[in-house]
């Protein structure tokens, strides 16, 4: 069994993973740059040891700084949390040489999922549906409306060296290929030197669904349902449920089996995440698979009772599953929401500063993970992500207004932050309605801002704000002293002592 | 008796205030009651409810008030120092000039304007990248673009002023 775990990540995750550790009576050390000393992870571990500069290749990323640090500590296992060097499979062969226990997959599995094509291929050999097209660039306009045909308007035009959104034509019928062929070949030749173009299905304001896996060392595999996470901002997901309000039985017990069949035809233990699109059919079509831990397993975590952190270190130590696919079933519905420090109203730019106050909410059905405390600096060199909320509830509108309860128990200050955006997401009817898909957030992005700015102009509230200003400014300027400032020791032992006596 | 004025949402309030707990804002009378926590945390007791606060000086005039989650930049001035501001401003208020500075430190990827060019609110002057992300900085307000002091491609502190409106 694994002795010592060294922590390899920073932040909320860092903190998931040490106190799993301190629960299973493992030691756990942590690694911090300059921007983290203050942060939660350096004083929770049972070790903590300075790997360098905030910038993360001289620190986080920092390959060699990390296992020369296992070895001298004498840890036996390197946690990688997600990001960094999580599906990293150059630093897993490392770990696998220097006979450091990766808790995480092979690196072997890493990199046969890593090549977007590879992978295509690889889950259409094993039964997993992948968005429909053709394999060869076309060679003729008459050999691309044919396989336009068979595949089905509308489609989308694809550049075979594009990526970044450019060099890519969506077509809804037969008349528009002449013309759209043509210039998406001159588009593709002009931005990328080559104009092979291929064909692939499009589909419409798809949601994101995705299956939580996990398997051991012994060939046992589970999943644990299906997440939702269509609301997304910059291709990143600030909203994310279990189970997905779309998916009905029969769909469940299909993408749950093409998700199992993923996981077993890359050769995989660990806890990972297959993501698929899905459309208003109900039809889904393999994205990618994440070889890690996800930002939001707590969800499943809160609906299946699983702890996944803690089977990720009992598999990676050689343990079967502590379950079997017959144990589980869903329970109830949970949300995450990802409070980040950032302006929805300003495109999502992000804030950096010190928390000068920051207070989280509690109560039945409520779990907080995040890394920082009041007087901690969300800073420019990592994500700005500064709390993840996550509630349960017996039922999906029960969940919600549990939801919208928390968010209103945080108080942060010192940063610009999406909580009253999150709000409005949670009011709004369609998204109550479980109207959702990717474009979801983008499309209602005015909506949403605009009722967020509602909640601002509320009358007793600005009076209210107003009032205080003034008390405050008036305080400050020694006018009406009447005591309440003098919180010292003395004061408050003479406030017991006056009640004593009374 | 003091008398405020305060602005706030580009608002402005009348406050009227004698010492006691009762303090009226505009028409509305309330029962006050402010409670010192710690730091910059207080409780403001209005009527029968108790609002949870986190204040900040941001200058002598102006204030942060954190509450209920919404966050308000409050500006307090008494009746006497509103009226000489407005005078003030009157005076030299034919040439109002507006800075946009970096909100984080960053490197300048695009500047999509030229010096002169009329702009509407809301207008992408120049995107900033940080954090790994693009981030378009807007025009605060319309006006004509006076000076642009940052070239495509170098880096900027954060608070260096990026162009300017007039």
């Amino acid at each position: 069994m694994i002795k010592k775990i060294l922590v390899a990540n920073r932040g909320e995750i860092a903190v998931r993973i040490i106190r799993a550790c301190r629960e299973m009576g493992i030691k756990s050390a942590a690694i911090y740059s300059d921007a983290d000393k203050t942060s939660l992870h350096t004083r929770l571990a049972d070790e903590a040891y300075y790997i360098g500069e905030s910038t993360a290749s001289q620190s986080y990323l920092n390959q060699t700084k990390i296992i020369e640090l296992a070895k001298e500590i004498k840890a036996d296992a390197i946690h990688p949390g997600y990001g960094f060097f999580s599906e990293n499979s150059e630093f897993i062969k490392r770990c696998e040489e220097e006979k450091i226990n990766f808790i995480g997959p092979s690196s072997k599995s890493v990199e046969m999922m890593g090549s977007k094509t590879a992978a295509r291929e690889l889950m259409s050999k094993s039964g997993v549906p992948i968005v429909p097209g053709t394999t060869k660039p076309i060679a003729s306009i008459n050999e691309g409306i044919w396989s336009a045909k068979e595949i089905g308007f509308p489609i989308l035009l694809k550049a075979a060296a594009g990526g970044g959104g450019k060099g890519m034509r969506k077509i809804s019928s037969e008349k528009e290929f002449n013309d759209a062929f043509e210039a998406t070949q001159r588009e593709a030749m002009k931005a990328f030197g080559d104009d092979s173009i291929y064909i692939e299905k499009y589909i419409e304001n798809p949601r994101h669904i995705e299956v939580q896996v996990i398997g051991d060392k012994h060939g046992n595999f589970a999943h644990l349902f299906e997440r939702e996470c269509s609301i997304q901002r910059r291709h990143q997901k600030i909203i994310e449920e279990s189970p997905s309000s779309f998916v009905d039985q029969e769909t469940r017990n299909r993408i749950t089996q093409a998700a199992v069949n993923a996981a077993k035809a890359c050769g995989y233990y660990n806890a990972g995440t297959i993501e698929f699109l899905m459309d208003a059919e109900k039809n889904f079509y393999f994205l990618e698979m994440n070889t890690r831990l996800q930002v939001e397993h707590p969800v499943t975590e809160f609906i299946t009772g699983i702890d996944l952190v803690k089977e990720q270190i009992l598999i990676a130590s050689g343990k079967k599953l502590s379950f079997t696919q017959k144990d589980l079933k869903i329970n109830g519905h949970a949300f995450e929401c990802r409070i980040y420090a950032e302006d929805p109203e300003n495109n999502f730019l992000p804030s950096t500063g010190i928390l000068t106050e920051y207070k989280i909410p509690s109560g039945p059905g409520v779990r907080v993970d995040d890394g920082f405390g009041k007087g901690s600096e969300i800073s420019i060199y990592y994500d700005p992500l500064i709390s993840k909320l996550v509630c349960w509830a017996l039922d999906r509108g029960s969940a919600i207004e549990r939801m919208k309860r928390a968010l209103g128990e945080y108080q942060i200050a010192g940063l610009i932050n999406n909580i009253t955006f999150l709000k409005s997401v949670f009011d709004d009817d369609k998204f109550k309605k479980g109207e959702i898909d990717i474009n979801y957030l983008e499309r209602e992005l005015e909506n949403l801002n605009s009722s967020a700015s509602k909640n601002r102009t509320n009358p007793e509230l600005e009076d209210a704000a107003a009032i205080v200003a003034v008390l405050i400014k008036e305080k400050l300027s020694g006018k009406n002293h009447n005591g309440y400032n003098k919180q010292t020791k003395q004061a408050q032992h003479n406030r017991w002592q006056d009640l004593m006596y009374e | 008796m003091n008398e405020f004025i305060i602005s706030l949402n580009e608002e402005k309030k009348r406050i009227t205030y004698s010492g006691n707990s009762k303090i009226t804002v505009d028409k509305n009378e309330y029962e006050c009651d402010l409670i010192h926590l710690d730091g910059q945390n207080y409780l403001l007791k209005v009527d029968n409810n108790f609002y949870e606060i986190t204040s900040n000086k941001l200058d002598n005039d102006r204030f942060s008030v954190l509450i209920n989650g919404c966050l308000f930049e409050i500006e307090v001035r008494s009746l006497l120092q509103e009226k000489a501001k407005e005078i003030l401003q009157q005076r030299s208020s034919t040439h109002q000039r507006t800075e946009v500075k970096a909100p984080m430190p960053g490197m300048i990827l695009k500047i999509k304007k030229n010096t002169s060019d009329k702009i509407i609110q809301g207008e992408t002057v120049l995107i900033l990248e940080a954090m790994k992300m693009e981030n378009d900085l807007r025009a605060p307000r319309p006006g004509i673009i006076k000076e642009i002091l940052v070239q495509e491609g170098t880096a900027v502190e954060k608070g260096a002023v990026l162009f300017t409106i007039e």
